[in-house]
């Protein structure tokens, strides 16, 4: 399932996928994976990019 | 089997191969080794297990076609060179797909002009041997003097997998 809120976030920030990635230090095509579902985060990549866009888990992973 | 000239160009190849390392060794001295980040290493694994599973498959096909037929296509190490060669490039190819190949350092530019550079150098040296009337199939069998090629399309393939990648890239970068 894609994860639309995270694309959201990201995109308020006015942060490229690359930037994000960047800034959590992942490759671009971890964060493209998790925002198309693709791949299911640990919890500490989940609070990494939490931090890095300045939500909560609830705001960005949680059903 | 072999003349001289063959074991001397061996161990010169060996050698070049060994000083290559050792160069690499000091210059990257107190740098930190390959990154990849979680979802790469699960990638890496499961390439390693498809490697794993296709050497298996190959070794066992291989095996029973030559018992059963009496047909032996290649001398024993060029058998078993083919068969590391193909769990080699299915764990490559798979790790080029799911983005896993390269580490978050690495430059995938400088890695495709050294893998263009082997394909090119292998197909050359490859071709000139036939020319010098080195036959890569002897009675039937591929010889070791097929070697050349088999590299080259080891890293004709790899090219191709990195160069689609790179288009599939460009279509979903940021999409």
């Amino acid at each position: 399932m894609k994860n639309l809120r995270l694309k959201a976030a990201r995109a308020a920030l006015d942060l490229s996928q690359q930037q994000l990635a960047d800034r959590v230090g992942v490759s671009r095509q971890t964060i493209n994976a998790i925002e198309k579902g693709d791949y299911n985060p640990t919890i500490r990549l989940c609070l990494a990019i939490c931090r890095a866009l300045g939500k909560t888990l609830d705001d960005l992973f949680w059903e | 089997m072999y003349n001289g000239a063959y074991a001397i160009g061996v161990g010169v190849g060996l050698l070049v191969a060994l000083i290559f390392k050792v160069i690499y060794a000091r210059t990257t001295r107190g740098r930190k080794a390959a990154q990849y980040d979680e979802r790469q290493e699960k990638a890496r694994m499961r390439a390693y297990a498809s490697a794993f599973w296709a050497l298996s498959v190959y070794t066992l096909a291989n095996g029973l076609f030559v018992r059963l037929t009496e047909i032996v296509w290649a001398d024993a190490f060029m058998q078993a060179f083919i068969g590391f060669c193909l769990a080699g490039l299915v764990a490559i190819v798979q790790c080029i797909r799911d983005d896993a190949y390269f580490s978050l350092r690495e430059r995938p530019g400088l890695y495709l002009k050294v893998f263009a550079l082997v394909f090119v150098a292998n197909l050359g040296i490859g071709i000139a041997a036939v020319l010098a009337s080195e036959p890569i199939v002897a009675g039937g069998m591929l010889t070791v003097r097929s070697l050349n090629f088999v590299v080259a399309v080891v890293f004709l393939v790899i090219l191709l997998a990195l160069w689609i990648k790179r288009l599939r890239d460009r279509g979903e970068r940021d999409a």
